[in-house]
């Protein structure tokens, strides 16, 4: 940046060096900031990005977590149309009785079944924390530690994961 | 830049959220819940498990199973003995006599306990967000020393989290409700968890939180209530039937779970039936409980309970030097804090009503995730953004308000639409620029009005007009209108909503919802109006283009049917129209089926030329696949 002859006409308020470097000052300065703007919007647009991502791949999920709670909420009274049957005595005069409750029963399970839920079969397995819950520990003569002896709750599951851990009794 | 995630390490329970969009979200674990027992085992296969499995085999596996590991964290083995009672699993002494946990042959640190929980709890995040999560804040109760925080730490870091701060539970639920924004006030937080109650008291002044003083009891929560109505319950039942439930095992875990859901529901109801068929059975059959639980009977059943957590809540406040009086907010944390009793007690002790609009299990965890969306950079500059108060949109066939821009959109923003002409050979289209909620037009306010001209002759439905509404930051409204054809384009600028209140705001909603049935009506009988006209319009071409491959016969069936629908379409009776355009629709099809079966290709549309005078009409929706129809889709921008 050079000097201007100081003899010239209309000559500049402020001595012209000043301006120049005030100017490039600014330039800097406004360079700076743009860049800072810059970055700030490309960080807003990949968040943008990754939050629209997030929300598609969330829809389907909530959607199924959705069906599994109303499904779970079913669940105890089939478990009680169940032991209605199983307790129901083997008298002959009720036994008309007891077919009309295995086919309402019957009729559960295939309304389930549609929903992809099946009954867990614990008893006689080996526990599994990722399917069973257990409640107690009893020893039982003959039978090996950590199998299922009695199913006080059935487990469900839908798919492969459990909807709902079956209430077990393990061996000790 | 990664995400810092917010966790809350519970005695009972964790929780993990992260800042989303502006936004605090928990994070949902990998079995589909919002929050994850802070439970760690040892299997006997030596898998290590965490969460609701591992809680799951507690029973089986008492000495290896680890819970409430928080009683220990950072704590002397000599520190801890009544706690050491409590629980099944060893505890020994560790490194330089902190207390361990010994599994098997191995001592473990609580840290290294805790860790495994924090692992599970990072995991989840990460599937969540698809990305690595490498740093968290973590929180902490008040009362904890430098030792237990610093234990809390090398857990986070165990979990491969850099913990960039570890916060306090009160000041995380503070600034869960946004307290952190208010200047010298004086806070009282009321946890009241799972298993342990604390009270803390806290000022806020320039952003920062201060802790005056913590009480509480390390043995009170949620589970103490569960109890007493499963207490009360085998009492009923004794008293009812004669038979003492206290020995059945399987009796009592149906007695928990039917305990937790009456809770739950005498929250929002004033009873609710516990209703237990097949409980149990002895020699004269099977037994059934079914009892009722009143809320004041409930209330009564707990009523010791919520006493006791006022003692530490008015020693707390002598501690702090603080009177009832000059606490200017009260925060509700802990499931438990749902109890309307609870509540109630809450808001009489303090005299003022508590916050409890976030949800109490996880308003720590929330609290967190600000936190570390304040570090990580996001909660930063509030930019704040207006939105447009009112939808706003142009005037299309048949005097219908077709909206571009719905209320409330953030600003700045831009939409466009592709519109086209109502008549053949239009040579100009009239857009007029409103502002409201009414479907009709002229229910509505006028802010703008210009002119489009020089449209090619064309046949109408054909020209693409595409409209496009802009609002800068300032609120100031450019519509264009661009043939894209020609590409010859107007455009107009109004001002930010044209010096309309906050009031005339409200009331012209007010006026849209109050005659939105109304309205309905009118838009239906215009958009079957104009489904009607558009049919008969390209009925009419049919003929004139194809008329020699048509039956006379067909022909004249459909010349007939042209002429009911014309005839409908100038009375105002909406089921006529419809019902002739049905009509007509079905002749159409019919003959257009054979058609294509003559020629096996698809008709040209044909412009033909007319010299008679065109209006100047307002733009009409292009019925054809390029153009969304803007009355059946609302495109909502968010």
């Amino acid at each position: 940046m050079t000097q201007e002859n100081p003899n010239s006409i209309a000559a500049d308020p402020s001595p012209p060096g000043e301006s120049n470097v005030a100017a490039a000052d600014e330039l800097i300065k406004l360079q700076a900031e743009n860049a800072q703007i810059k970055d700030k919007w490309l960080r807003m647009l990949a968040e943008h990005e990754n939050f629209k991502r997030r929300k598609s791949e969330e829809l389907p999920q909530l959607l199924e977590r959705r069906e599994e709670n109303l499904l779970l909420q079913f669940l105890p009274v089939l478990d009680n149309l169940e032991k209605a049957r199983q307790q129901l005595p083997d008298a002959s005069d009720l036994q008309a009785f007891k077919s009309g409750l295995e086919l309402t029963e019957k009729l559960f399970r295939q309304a389930l079944e549609k929903f992809d839920v099946y009954r867990i079969d614990s008893l006689g397995t080996a526990f599994d924390p990722s399917k069973h819950q257990a409640i107690a520990q009893e020893s039982r003569a003959g039978v090996q530690e950590g199998t299922v002896i009695q199913e006080v709750t059935p487990g469900y599951r839908r798919g492969q994961r459990a909807l709902r851990a079956a209430l077990v009794i393990v061996a000790s | 830049m990664s995400k810092i995630i917010g966790i809350d390490l519970g005695t009972t329970n964790s929780c993990v959220a992260v800042m989303e969009g502006g936004e605090p979200k928990v994070i949902v674990n990998a079995e589909g819940n919002r929050t994850t027992p802070s439970v760690v085992a040892f299997a006997k296969s030596n898998e290590q498990l965490a969460g609701q499995v591992a809680k799951r085999q507690a029973i089986t596996n008492p000495k290896r199973t680890v819970y409430s590991i928080k009683r220990f964290m950072g704590r002397l083995h000599n520190e801890v003995a009544e706690e050491e009672k409590l629980v099944p699993y060893q505890v020994v002494d560790g490194k330089n006599g902190a207390a361990a946990v010994k599994i098997d042959d191995k001592a473990y640190t609580p840290p290294e306990i805790s860790a495994k929980i924090l692992q599970k709890l990072k995991a989840d995040a990460e599937a969540y967000l698809g990305e690595p999560v490498k740093k968290a804040v973590i929180t902490v109760p008040a009362y904890f020393n430098d030792s237990q925080r610093q234990a809390t730490k090398d857990a986070g870091e165990i979990a491969g989290l850099e913990v960039v701060r570890i916060i306090n539970e009160p000041t995380a639920a503070a600034l869960a409700y946004g307290l952190d924004k208010k200047t010298n006030e004086k806070i009282a937080v009321y946890d009241f968890g799972g298993g342990t109650f604390d009270i803390s008291i806290m000022e806020i002044g320039d952003g920062v939180f201060e802790v005056l003083s913590t009480n509480g009891d390390t043995h009170l929560g949620g589970d103490n209530i569960d109890q007493e109505i499963i207490l009360w319950l085998m009492a009923e039942f004794k008293k009812e039937q004669g038979i003492d439930l206290a020995s059945d095992t399987m009796a009592i875990q149906r007695l928990k779970e039917a305990a937790e859901k009456a809770k739950i529901e005498l929250s929002s109801a004033q009873q609710t039936e516990i209703n237990l068929p097949f409980i149990t059975a002895n020699q004269s059959g099977p037994k059934h409980l079914v009892l009722t639980l009143t809320r004041a009977r409930f209330e009564q059943m707990i009523e010791s309970y919520v006493r006791r957590s006022l003692g530490p809540c008015e020693q707390a406040l002598k501690d702090a030097g603080v009177s009832k009086a000059a606490i200017n907010e009260v925060v509700l944390v802990g499931g438990s804090t749902r109890i309307p009793a609870i509540q109630k007690a809450v808001k009489d002790f303090f005299e003022k009503e508590p916050h409890k609009g976030v949800n109490p299990d996880e308003v720590v965890a929330v609290g967190a995730a600000i936190q570390g969306g304040i570090l990580g950079g996001e909660v930063k500059d509030i930019v704040l953004l207006d939105v447009t108060p009112l939808s706003l949109g142009i005037e299309t066939l048949g005097g219908v308000f077709t909206k571009l821009i719905d209320r409330n959109t953030t600003i700045p923003t831009s939409k466009k639409q592709v519109f086209s002409t109502a008549a053949d050979h239009q040579p100009s289209v009239d857009v007029h620029v409103l502002q409201g909620e009414r479907p009709m037009a002229s229910d509505n306010r006028t802010i703008g009005r210009f002119q489009l001209s020089g449209l090619p002759p064309a046949p109408r439905g054909i020209p693409q007009i595409e409209v496009t509404f802009d609002i800068d930051a300032n609120g100031i409204l450019n519509v264009k209108a661009k043939d894209l054809g020609t590409a010859k384009e107007q455009k107009i600028t109004i001002q930010a909503s044209s010096g309309l209140s906050k009031d005339e705001v409200e009331r012209m909603r007010k006026d849209a919802e109050a005659h939105a049935a109304d309205d309905e009506q009118k838009k239906k009988i215009i958009e079957a109006r104009n489904e009607a006209d558009t049919l008969v319009y390209q009925c009419e071409k049919m003929l004139k283009e194809n008329g020699e491959k048509i039956p006379a016969a067909k022909q004249e069936e459909l010349k007939k049917v042209i002429e009911s629908c014309k005839e409908a379409l100038k009375g105002e009776d909406a089921q006529k129209i419809s019902q002739t355009k049905d009509q007509l629709q079905q002749v159409m099809f019919g003959i257009s089926q054979e058609l294509y079966q003559q020629a096996g290709a698809g008709q040209q549309a044909q412009e033909s030329p007319q010299a008679e005078a065109e209006p100047t009409a307002p733009p009409t929706e292009d019925p054809k696949d390029n153009v969304v129809d803007a009355e059946y889709q609302e495109v909502k921008d968010k």
